[in-house]
């Protein structure tokens, strides 16, 4: 038989019995519209969650602490703690050679200090973070003016839009209000002073807080010896961003190169005799990591691990139970579509069985007249996998309505919300996407689905067709 | 001085039992039969002697119980099912006694239909499906449906479905029982002549002693055995008066067109 013949003869089954086979398409369709529907719920819920942990923060940057918390473990008095990491310029070029590994910095903030213009002007009370400058780019830091400080580049310093405006003239002849314009100036206004065209010296200052271990309390103290002023004359601003939370992380931060923030520690300590157990130097207080990919992220976390080091890993697990529990509802809806469409395929199965013994002759008829067993077959199969691909198609163009529906009727919107998503706007997701999502593969996959399964349902009973007797032709009933 | 003509079916030492729980049926027994080619054969007996049994084995609807059926040096007996439906397709045309015409199909489809399993292109087949309409008188009836038209039209129909493909054999299984004795002849008539237009062999089953007088040959069972197995031959110079010579005929009497 001619594949032709087999698709015209199986056509012309389907459209004997009109309205059975109009029922069975009818139970595709539902199965397929349900299945689509609720995938497409699955996987809007799945975008807004990834558009939620995007929002938490880059899953392809990690951060070692100093001082790690380590969570309860479970053992009876063991409420978790602090540990401390060993936070070393061995262990930063180590991590530098790592595979994936596209930049690393340390983290040294100090805040003993001083700092002003060339034209005097003085910052009110400052405190610098050095950080190295080949991983800036990575920190969402994009200079607005001045000078974005490049890898390789020594005496950069940049101030965090705030910052920048925090110059004055004389610090004890402020007035309140003076004071209350620091805090309240407006960010788009140009800065009163300008120090994009001067240079900025920052150093130890004559008097410094100490740490008075045998009293508990810190006091003041002279430095004594020769101070050195650091300059710098690579100078920025930080173009002000708001997070989520609608706050400029940056707005009050001041980066410069970290080495020369170690200089100045490294001073401090001579000057005031910090014993050796007591220094800071060549403890960084974090270290940042910039991989390449998030699949990478979890092999270095691994690694790092493995050096012995412990992480704070709050967003991975935090990112990993969401993600459990999206996976979870996933299975809940994609299970009520999969029994709809399971019913549906009982349903084509049923008709195919039904029409079988109802041709039972005809089949023996046509095998006298010499019908070749394969032809028979292809010939149900062909009818119950059309069954199957107009119960798809229709389903599917069904499902696009209904996902629109959904998406813009804002009574089933609130509904939907109230019932699944709605949690999410707690992990800080200010736009909620679309709820239902239909991609364009979902169409074509949910379509040649349907026919799939109508192939399957069809299978039993095209095998009973071909063993149908041809003694049936003569048998009279 | 004779031409030897080669048998196109041969059945030797065919046995057949059916089963009903512990009681045996012994259908047919013992029956050897050759059958030539060109040969209008007419398988003759009363009801329950197991004509229809020995037909549906020829045409290999059912397998025997015992012995061997060869049909164009086909051994069909030992064909698997899906040979079997090639063979069928390839030697073997089929009148039934019910007509058995697809009933959502015209009568131009109908009698297309084995050409259709042999892959034959649409537009020949109908060519074809048309022309035999054509033959058996039913050139006007083309788009009919089954249910649309006589049972002796629809019989016509059937015959014309049997010899479309010109298949070596064609088996026909009280092809006239349902019919009136008017159209009987008819068909009758229609059957043998295209059976000797092609030169095509034809097994006809019939209880009926009129039947009979049309064939070249007369096979008669009784209680699953053969009794009587005689030829007729027909003086070639006289065939237009409708005289037929009869030889070895005890059990018929004379019979006359
Ligand atoms: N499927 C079957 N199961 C059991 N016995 C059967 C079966 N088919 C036929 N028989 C028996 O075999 C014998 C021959 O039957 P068959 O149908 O060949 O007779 P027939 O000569 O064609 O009769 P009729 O002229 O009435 O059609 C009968 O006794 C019948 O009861
Ligand atoms: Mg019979």
């Amino acid at each position: 038989m001619k594949i032709f013949d087999v698709l015209r003869m199986g056509f012309r089954n389907l459209l004997r019995r009109k309205t059975r086979t109009f029922l069975t398409v009818i139970g595709v369709v539902v199965g397929a519209a349900a299945i689509v529907i609720m995938l497409s719920l699955g996987i809007g819920m799945n975008e807004n969650l990834q558009k939620s942990i995007a929002n938490m923060g880059d899953l392809t940057i990690i951060d070692i602490y100093q001082w790690a918390w380590q969570p309860p473990s479970g053992a009876e008095g063991d409420y978790g703690g602090s540990v401390e990491n060993d936070l070393n310029d061995v262990l930063l070029e180590n991590i530098r050679s790592w595979d994936g590994v596209l930049a690393v910095t340390p983290y040294l903030s100090y805040w003993n200090l001083s700092m002003k213009t060339g034209k005097k002007y003085e910052n009110v009370q400052p405190y610098l973070t050095g950080v190295d400058s080949s991983f800036l780019p990575y920190m969402k830091i994009n200079v607005e003016d001045g000078y974005m400080p490049k890898p390789g580049d020594d005496n950069w310093i940049i101030f965090g839009a705030r910052r920048a405006r925090m110059f004055v003239k004389d610090i004890n002849k402020m007035k309140p209000k003076d004071w209350d314009e620091l805090w309240s100036s407006d960010l788009s206004d140009p800065p009163k002073v300008n120090i994009l065209n001067d240079k900025i010296y920052v150093q130890n200052p004559d008097t410094v807080w100490v740490y008075n271990p045998s009293t508990g309390y810190g006091e003041e103290k002279t430095l004594k010896g020769k101070i050195k002023k650091f300059e710098f004359d690579k100078i920025g601003i930080i173009k002000s961003e708001l997070n989520m939370y609608g706050w400029d992380e940056n707005e009050y931060n001041v980066y410069a190169d970290y080495k020369i923030v170690l200089e100045l520690l490294k001073e401090y300590e001579k000057l005031t005799r910090v014993k050796a157990k007591e220094s800071r130097i060549g403890k960084y207080e974090q270290i940042r990591i910039k991989v390449k990919d998030i699949k990478t992220a979890e092999d270095i976390q691994l690694k790092l691990a493995e050096e012995g080091l412990f992480l704070n890993n709050y967003l991975a697990e935090m990112r990993d139970e969401m993600q459990k529990n999206q996976n979870a509802v996933q299975m809940i809806l994609g299970g009520i579509g999969a029994v709809s469409l399971l019913v549906a395929a009982i349903g084509i199965a049923n008709t195919m069985f039904m029409s079988i013994y109802e041709r039972t002759k005809e089949i023996g008829v046509m095998k006298v007249l010499g019908c070749p067993l394969g032809g028979i077959q292809s010939m149900f199969l062909f009818e119950a996998s059309i069954i199957g691909f107009f119960g798809g198609l229709v389903g599917t163009a069904l499902s696009l309505a209904g996902s629109y529906a959904l998406n813009n009727v804002e009574a089933l919107k609130k509904a939907l919300n109230n019932m699944s998503g709605g949690g999410y706007y707690y992990y800080g997701n200010a736009d909620q996407g679309a709820i239902s999502v239909i991609p364009l593969w979902l169409v074509g996959l949910a379509v040649i689905f349907a026919t799939i399964i109508g192939l399957v349902s069809g299978y039993l009973p095209a095998r009973r067709a071909t063993k149908i007797s041809a003694l049936e032709a003569i048998r009279n009933e | 001085m004779s031409i030897i003509i080669e048998s196109i079916i041969k059945v030797k030492d065919l046995r057949k039992i059916y089963r009903l729980g512990k009681e045996k049926v012994i259908a047919l027994d013992n029956i050897n039969i050759e059958i030539k080619t060109g040969e209008v054969c007419c398988i003759f007996g009363a009801s329950g002697s197991g004509k229809s049994t020995l037909l549906n084995m020829l045409a290999g609807l059912e397998k025997p119980t015992k012995g061997d059926i060869i049909i164009n040096k086909n051994r069909i007996n030992k064909l698997s099912e899906k040979k079997l439906a090639v063979f069928r397709q390839k030697y073997i045309g089929f009148v039934f006694q019910s007509y058995n015409l697809i009933s959502t199909l015209t009568a131009i489809e109908n009698v297309a239909l084995p050409l259709v399993f042999r892959r034959i292109w649409k537009r020949k087949r109908m060519k074809m499906a048309k022309d035999m309409l054509k033959l058996v008188g039913l050139g006007d009836r083309l788009k009919h449906k089954p249910t649309q038209m006589s049972g002796g039209q629809q019989q016509r129909v059937g015959i014309a479905r049997a010899f479309v493909s010109k298949p070596a054999v064609v088996f026909a299984d009280e092809p006239t029982g349902n019919l009136d004795s008017k159209t009987t002849v008819e068909v009758m008539r229609l059957m043998v002549k295209m059976a000797k237009d092609d030169n095509l062999t034809l097994v006809i089953v019939t209880h009926e002693r009129d039947i009979a007088q049309y064939a070249d040959r007369i096979i008669q069972l009784k209680d699953g055995s053969v009794t009587d197995d005689y030829i007729i031959e027909r003086d070639k110079n006289n065939e237009n008066t409708d005289k037929t010579e009869i030889k070895n005929i005890e059990d018929l009497g004379e019979i006359v067109v």
